[in-house]
Formats: C-alpha cells, structure tokens, sequence
C-alpha cells in the first residue's frame, strides 16, 4: 500500500487544479462522470504545463515548487474563473454495464498496481526518463541528449515522465505501482466520456457498449502490457472531445458552445502532450472541430481552441529545439513499395489474440461516415489512421520482412488509441438500429396518412 | 413479428459476445500472472520486473552497485542472446541503476573511455581494463591508471 504513496498524494493535486478550471469547460448538460473526467485531464495537463513552466525559468522540481505552485495556481484560477453552475444531468443509477464496466476497470487497475503487466516501454524510456527528471528535480536535457539515449525517444513529449516525476517527488521515492495507477485512471477516463457520449441512448445499447469497451479495454490492456505506457490517454482524447463533436453533428443552437469549444482544446492538448502520435491527432481533433462547430464566433474562437495546445506544444518544441532532441529519422516522401506486406501486417495485428476478436468493432467504423452524427468524429478517426499508414508508408525500411516487423511491433498499439472511440461510434450506431427495430410497424397506408397529419402525432 | 425475432436476436447474440470477453478476460488475468514465472525467453515478459531473468539481473546490479560511483561513466556488457538481450540487460539497468551515465560498448570513446565496464554473463577482455570486483553472474571492471593497455 506504501507504494501508492505517490498516487494518493497527486491525485488530489491534479485533481484540484483541475477543479479550478471546472467553470469555463463544463457545458450545463454535462453528466458529473464526465466533469470529473474534464476536471482531472484538466488537471494533468495544467500539471504538465507548470513543471514546463518551472523548466523554463531555471526553478527546481522540488514538493514546495509543485505542492504551492499548484495550490496558489487553483486558487488564482477558481477566484478569477469562478464556480461552474449545477450540472442539469440527472444522476442515473448504475445500469448493468456500467456495473461491468466499474468491475473490468477494478480488476484492470489491481493488475496494474501489481505490476503484473507493465509497459515494455516504462522500461525503455517513460520510465526511465521519470526516473532521470526525479533526479535532476527537472527536465534531464543532458541525459535526452546523450548519444545512448538516442534509442529513448528524446524528441517525445514529456507529459507522462513529468507526472511520475512528481508523483514520486510528492511521495519522496518512485514506486511503480504509483506511476502505473495512472494507467487506470486514463482507462477509468476513457469509461467515464463513453457513458457521456451514450448518455442519452436507449438503455440497452449503452448498457452493452459500456460493457464492451470495459471488458474488451481491459482485457487488451492486460493482455498487450499497456500500463505505464502512454497510449490510454492518447485514446482518451478523441472520447473527451466527442459530446462537441456529436453536438456539431447535430446541426443545432447549442447552449454550452465555449465549453464544447474548451473541451475540444483541452483533448487536444492532452493529445499532444502524451506522445509523438498525439501531435497530429491534436491537428485533426482541432481543424475538423473548427470547421463543424458552425458559424457562430468562429474567428473569435480560434485563440481559445489554440491556446492550450499552443503552450504544451510550443513548450515541447522549444526544448526539442534548444537541445538538439530531433536525432530520429521520420517523415519523408511515401513508397507503395510494401504496401501489401503491411495492409497484410495490420490484419495480422487486428487479430492478435490479446483482443480476444474485439477488434472486430474496426470494421464498422467506415459506418461512422455515413451517419451524420458521427461523421465528424469518423472523419478524425479516419485521417489519424490515415497518418499511420503515412508513417508506415514512409518509414526508411528496406525489405519486407523489415516492413512486416515494423507494422507488427507497434500496429495493435496505435489501433489503440482509435479503438474506444470506434466502439463508441458503433453503439451509436447500434442504438439506431435498436431502435428502427422496436419501432411498431405501420403499413403503408396509415405512413401516409401520418405524413399527412404530423400534428396529430404526440 | 419477424422484428421483434430480429431484435432478440441481435441482443442475444451482444451478451453472448459480451459473456465470452468477459471470460477472455479471466482467462488474460490469470495467464498474464502465470506468464511472470515462466522460463522461456519472452521478450515482452522479459520486460517485467517480476520475471525470472529480470529479478536476477536486478539482484546483480543490487550487488555491484557498492563499487561503481554515482555519476559515473559506466559501459554495460552482456551476451547478445535471441538478438535482443544486450539491449533488455543495458535498458534494464538504466532503470535500476538510473544515476548512473550507462553506454553501450560502442560508444565509449577511444579518446575518453568510460571508467568503468560492468560485464553480465560475460568477460570483458580489453586490457585497459583490470577486474575489481567478481560476481558469479559478472564482474565490475575499472579502466587502468593512464587508461591505457596493461603490457
């Protein structure tokens, strides 16, 4: 229990500083699941930025500089934002699978405080790099640098290794289950915006959506050795953006715009804070928002999309800049030469046995174009998988085999960050369905003559 | 009638999906924790600290820490085993051992090479180098005064 020291100590402090900005970014409708999930991703990426922020002007990590930092921070923030008004959801008792849900997300976050099925990659470098800021009380710029540390990813955004820092800062000595228990939360948080985005569908469709991802999420996460790794909270940001999404897609007046707009800003810069992957999803996230919000103070809220993820990325880059982090070779013009070794591999990847055929959910989502609700967010799905298959494509590989390998080591990993997304958009579209099937049938004759009187109907 | 059939259909057929996830997912809990004790080399397994090889690796480093300094310029050698193991043990002890700058044998410059070699599983042969430590799983090295070969 010591070891989650750590944990106990700054989830509250996330989450504080997270409250203190509740005002501008929950929209009145907002269920009180999802405000906690705003709030302590809020919370996390305000956390990331002050340790950015301590970096840049020379100030050590140290449990005075976080602990009063953010509190002062909170305080500042909540005094000039304000309070956020009641929600106006109705708190809805625990449909059976949000139960299932609750109960595969227990079961995933004892796994990952056991350490039974850590991230290789904690290993390699979040990890790792933790460790080194812990020791250097800030970003370790010598160390990215190093030429041994070239196969650690220098260039890659610091959110997660700053987090555990602190976290183990907070506690006074790094422990994994502490920095681990993190992973459950981001899977906790990605549970929490699925029920928001089905909150008002038909029962059985959210109830057997919700059991899915929790039971499916679990099990892969498990069973593919995500905890420490990054890639639940990439996944998490296309989900917290969604209820802005499905709202647009809707075409109507919306009351709570500048907090849709916020919400869309804050996945973003989650997005880009978590991971090399997440930059462009912040891209996409950002653009197609912008242009499916509709017309009404469209110029005016470009600076409150950009700004948050303006801070975390140009934070980002300056460092990366400053100390000469862009060593790895990526981008570069596209090939078709392996393009069918890797179509191939990405099958393989779909049908690797950790999903447990989960994974099938993929092969609805070219239906999450074709229904206007969701295309918005099958559009940012499509281009990020698009983006892959770009980095795939582009990659500086030389044979088949080599191409194989590359999709193979890291394709179930991205399909990730897609996939709560993609079971979300397909209970949508299979509460449509449920109910065109419980639609009382009418014969032909009585449809027209409703057509023909709609102000008799209830 | 035939969409109500339609429709308990489609619901049976999710909770019979639903049922065999949640027995996967049993069956993934229990196996992942079976999978830390196994022998076999598993990369991915490889990688936790609960596995065999990783705990005795750790304990290694647990030992030969005492006579390499914090801060230190450290060269970590191990056998290349199924073309991954030197880097897992190199990685491996980076994270154990994270004040200490660990390198590659590779990149130790000739000019300016690193004062100390730990060797895991393995004999390090550069006489610039003289042994100070032994250990039945390796042994600590330490560049020789001058840093230049023993004659």
């Amino acid at each position: 229990v010591s070891d989650l020291l750590g944990f106990a100590l700054a989830l509250p402090l996330v989450a504080l500083l997270g409250w203190s900005v509740t005002a501008p970014l929950v929209a009145p409708s907002d269920g009180r699941a999802f405000r906690l999930a705003l709030q302590l991703t809020a919370g996390l990426v305000g956390l990331h930025l002050w340790l950015l922020g301590l970096d840049l002007v020379g100030l050590a990590w140290s449990r005075g500089s976080i602990v009063g930092g953010v509190v002062l921070a909170s305080a500042l923030l909540r005094w000039r934002l304000g309070a956020p008004g009641p929600s106006a959801a109705q708190r809805g008792r625990l449909g059976w699978g949000e139960a299932v849900a609750v109960a595969a997300l227990v079961a995933f976050a004892l796994a990952a405080v056991a350490v039974w099925s850590l991230n290789p990659d904690f290993i390699y470098h979040w990890g790792i790099k933790g460790k080194r800021y812990l020791l250097a009380a800030g970003i370790d710029f010598e160390f990215l640098a190093a030429p041994a540390n070239v196969v650690r990813h220098p260039d890659y955004p610091n959110l997660l290794p700053g987090l555990y820092a602190a976290t183990a800062l907070l506690a006074g000595r790094w422990a994994e289950p502490s920095m681990l228990a993190w992973t459950a939360v981001a899977f906790g948080l990605v549970l929490a915006a699925a029920r928001e985005a089905l909150r008002d569908r038909g029962s059985f469709a959210r109830q057997a959506t919700l059991a899915y991802l929790g039971l499916s999420g679990g099990a892969f996460g498990i069973g593919f050795l995500t905890p420490g790794g990054p890639d639940w909270w990439i996944a998490l940001a296309p989900l917290l953006a969604l209820p802005a999404f499905l709202e647009a897609g809707r075409g109507e007046p919306r009351a709570g715009l500048r907090a849709r707009d916020a919400q869309v800003a804050l996945a973003a810069a989650l997005a880009a804070g978590a991971k090399v992957e997440g930059l462009p999803l912040a891209a996409f996230l950002l653009g197609v928002y912008w242009l499916v919000r509709g017309p009404r103070e469209r110029w005016r809220s470009l600076p409150r999309l950009l700004l948050p993820v303006g801070a975390v990325a140009g934070l980002w880059l300056w460092g990366c800049f400053a100390h000469g982090l862009f060593v790895e070779q990526r981008g570069g013009w596209p090939t078709l030469r392996f393009l069918p070794e890797i179509l191939v591999s990405v099958g393989e990847s779909l049908r690797f046995p950790e999903w447990h055929r989960a994974s099938a959910v993929f092969g609805l989502a070219p239906a999450l174009l074709l229904m206007r609700r969701t295309r918005a967010l099958g559009v940012v799905l499509t281009l990020q998988a698009a983006f892959y298959l770009y980095v795939y494509l582009s990659f500086p590989v030389t044979t088949a085999e080599e191409a194989r390998y590359l999709v193979r080591s890291n394709a179930a990993r991205l399909l990730l960050h897609l996939f709560p997304a993609v079971v979300v958009g397909a209970g949508l579209l299979l509460d449509r369905l449920l109910a065109r099937l419980e639609e009382p049938p009418v014969e032909a004759d009585q449809n027209a003559e409703v057509s023909a009187r709609p102000q008799m109907l209830p | 009638m035939r969409r109500a059939w339609l429709l308990w259909c489609l619901r049976g057929a999710i909770l019979v999906a639903l049922a065999g996830l949640a027995v996967a997912y049993g069956r993934e809990l229990v196996g992942r924790r079976a999978e830390l004790s196994a022998k076999t080399w598993r990369p991915a397994g490889l990688w936790q600290p609960a596995h065999l090889q990783a705990q005795r690796h750790a304990s290694f480093l647990a030992r030969i820490a005492p006579f390499v300094p914090p801060g230190a310029r450290v060269i970590f050698h191990s056998p290349d085993e199924a073309g991954q193991g030197a880097f897992f043990s190199f990685l491996w002890a980076s994270y154990r051992l994270p004040d200490r700058e660990w390198m590659t044998p590779d990149l130790s410059p000739p000019e300016d090479p690193a004062p100390f070699v730990v060797a895991y599983q393995v004999e390090w042969t550069d006489l610039r180098y003289e042994p100070m430590h032994r250990d039945p799983l390796g042994a600590v090295y330490r560049l020789r005064s001058g840093g230049s070969a023993a004659p």
